[in-house]
């Protein structure tokens, strides 16, 4: 093998560029009030050219510091030690080691500024307890592309090395005849746009509504002080139910539309142009419009995998896949890579190829109907405190639209509290941890038995007497918790602990 | 390769039970160092509540907040001594469970193969108490971490030794 990369080397000369207006964009956005404070007001020529002045002093003091972190920022390949290192800092100096069989992913990623310059940035992510990541931000197409190769084949080698299953598993699960591809088309990104982010309409108007009341209010106690007379006075005025319904439905249909196309938006600036794609050993998925990024996953890294639907979506054959990969962070959302849009059909794809063995049907759990009461006494605790806050705040004559609102709350709690507890289930199947929650967003959260970390049984004093206990599955990628459950599960809590200890395939 | 594989049923009623397992309790010493740390913080208020009855006025303040502090005080020693009592660690021939908590009773288990490093470590109270805390470190993140305090250094050492022993067993 040619030993690439093995000498320190500089990132790509348009790396200066980088740095520099990555920088600058730093500074300009933390005095940015300040910048347009000055436009605004305009100043004196005397004092205009003092700052003129030092806005170019600083720049040519940017520039230079630029360089000298473009010229210190070196990396290469140690392959007598097996690493990768790393060499940054324009004060200090700042070395960082990476041994190859810490490596987890290489990937491409591209803000709209590096790629108007025209360079990639490679980010290498690490597992381990001191797991940071770590990117070249300027690369040429060329040099990252050949990086990322042998980066890769490193990881890999390095890992076969020490564990031959590896490659049995890669035998079993991946036929090259079975390599597909999906794309997401426009039309699915609008499906997507108009289904996925149902609530985030919602959460718009409530939090709309409260801003612009309390600005409302506060305006109205400076102006005078008969405030409850106003009230009562505007209430009177707008009083007929007809105008006030139809005030009220104009404002809420108009938000929640408004919510639907800032959601459309952004679904469109993050997943535009989707593409997933199965190679003979790994999930292939590029996407976003801003910035676009590569991501290469193997399934020997995935830890839990999620598919998420709502009934529209279920309607319309649109599931999201989220994964998640190995993570010192107990933080999901972060390494967490999302793939929505996808078919049935492809859900199932995407499963065969990730997953080792096959899901068979296990034995399946339901919670305690104790949960169900905890709910409602956990969501009973708001409307307790609004009560309370109410009665001293609230002025008498709006007493019935606050009983009125508590009557439509509890309605509405009490059913969906119930469906939540029933909509929650855990299987335990010969090799997997399956788990369902959620009434609108459904979501199925699989953990492959073999890739559990550790198991967490607790159990509050309360519930001692009637033998129920929270179960936690602990896997490199996020928990999984399940509430309030027999003591029936602890059999299957046995018979994972025994899939872990008797497995001997790497689980990252 | 595929002539060593054997997929024979299991029968799930046979396998060992971590239920049954019997939790060696940790160092009366941890109690004891919990209490002095306890002991101290509850000197310092009461301190603070003398020095604040020079400069109040108000009847039965101070007579109030000792009672509370008391109270308070007591309530953490009673909780200690429970979570003394509670707390235990039991090795197994492939995994660790550590329990602990009183009201919230939390059992914790991780098999060996699934260990990334482990550590012991003192604090200076430690020291001077002559007892260790065994740190196990899994890449499940903190949740399923654990800390096992108030263990002889020398025990400490040996159950690292041990579980290290089993480490390197399964890597070959």
């Amino acid at each position: 093998m040619n030993k690439a990369f093995s000498k320190p080397q500089i990132q790509s000369k348009l790396g200066v560029i980088l740095i520099f207006l990555s920088q600058l964009y730093k500074f300009v956005r933390a005095f940015g009030a300040a910048l347009v404070y000055f436009l605004i007001k305009g100043i004196s020529g005397e004092i205009l050219n003092k700052v003129l002045l030092g806005a170019g002093v600083f720049i040519v003091l940017l520039l230079i510091y630029s360089i000298v972190a473009f010229l210190r920022f070196k990396f290469h390949i140690n392959y007598t030690n097996s690493e990768f290192v790393l060499q940054k800092g324009v004060f200090s100096t700042e070395r960082l080691t990476i041994p190859f069989n810490k490596i987890q992913q290489v990937y491409f990623k591209r803000s709209l500024l590096q790629r108007v310059i025209g360079v990639y940035s490679l980010v290498l992510d690490t597992a381990g307890s001191s797991g940071k990541e770590i990117s070249i931000k300027a690369l040429r197409e060329n040099d990252a592309k050949s990086l990322q190769q042998v980066l890769m084949q490193v990881a890999n080698v390095d890992s076969e090395d020490t564990r031959g299953n590896d490659v049995q598993i890669k035998e079993f699960i991946s036929n090259p005849s079975n390599a597909w591809e999906h794309r997401l088309s426009p039309l699915t990104l609008l499906k997507l746009g108009l289904t996925s982010n149902y609530f985030r309409g919602v959460w718009l108007i409530l939090i709309f509504v409260i801003s612009v009341y309390q600005q409302l209010s506060d305006f109205d106690f400076l102006q005078n002080e008969g405030y409850t007379d106003n009230v009562r006075g505007y209430l009177e005025v707008y009083s007929r139910p007809i105008e006030l319904f139809a005030l009220t439905a104009i404002v809420f249909i108009s938000i929640f539309f408004l919510g639907l196309l800032i959601s459309c938006i952004e679904i469109f600036i993050k997943y535009f142009d989707l593409k997933l794609q199965q190679t003979s050993d790994s999930l292939d998925l590029e996407m976003g419009l801003k910035t676009n990024t590569k991501t290469s996953l193997k399934p020997r890294r995935v830890q839990l995998l999620r598919v998420i639907t709502n009934p529209i979506q279920k309607r319309l054959n649109l599931h999201e896949i989220q994964i998640a990969i190995a993570s010192s962070q107990n933080d999901l959302t972060k390494t967490k890579i999302r793939i929505p849009g996808l078919e049935r059909i492809q859900v199932e794809k995407v499963k065969k190829f990730l997953f080792t063995y096959k899901v068979k049907p296990g034995y399946i759990f339901t919670p305690a109907v104790y949960l169900y009461f905890r709910l409602i006494v956990l969501a009973g605790l708001p409307l307790l405190l609004t009560g309370v806050v109410a009665s001293f705040i609230v002025p008498n004559y709006l007493i019935e639209v606050t009983s009125i609102l508590s009557i439509i709350y509890v309605a509405l709690v009490i059913p969906y509290q119930y469906f939540w507890y029933r909509a929650l289930s855990l299987e335990i199947t010969p090799e997997f941890v399956i788990m369902k929650k959620g009434v609108w967003n459904q979501k199925t959260e699989i953990i492959e038995l073999f890739k559990l970390q550790a198991v967490t049984v607790n159990q509050p004093i309360w519930y001692k007497k009637r033998n129920l206990y929270n179960y936690t599955f602990h896997t490199a990628g996020g928990d999984l918790t399940f509430p309030l459950t027999s003591h029936q599960v602890q059999k299957q809590i046995n018979y994972a602990l025994f899939r872990v200890e008797i497995d001997h395939q790497p689980w990252m | 390769m595929e002539n060593q594989f054997t997929n024979a049923p299991v029968d799930i009623d046979s396998l060992p039970e971590y239920q049954e397992m019997t939790y060696t309790p940790v160092s009366i010493k941890r109690m004891y160092k919990v209490f002095l740390v306890l002991g101290i913080i509850s000197l310092l208020m009461f301190v603070g509540l003398y020095l604040l009855r020079e400069v109040t006025e108000v009847r039965g303040l101070i007579l109030g907040l000792s009672i509370v502090v008391i109270l308070i005080i007591g309530l953490l020693y009673f909780f200690q001594f429970m979570f003394q009592k509670n707390m235990g660690y039991a090795l197994r021939e492939h995994d660790i469970a550590f329990k602990r908590g009183f009201l919230f009773e939390k059992i914790t288990i991780i098999p060996f193969n699934r260990i990334q490093h482990i550590s012991t470590s003192e604090s200076m109270l430690d020291k001077f108490f002559k007892i260790s805390n065994l740190n196990i470190f899994t890449a499940g993140g903190s949740g399923s971490d654990i800390d096992i305090p108030g263990l002889s250094p020398e025990l400490a050492a040996k159950l690292k030794n041990k579980v290290a022993n089993h480490l390197s067993d399964i890597d070959e």
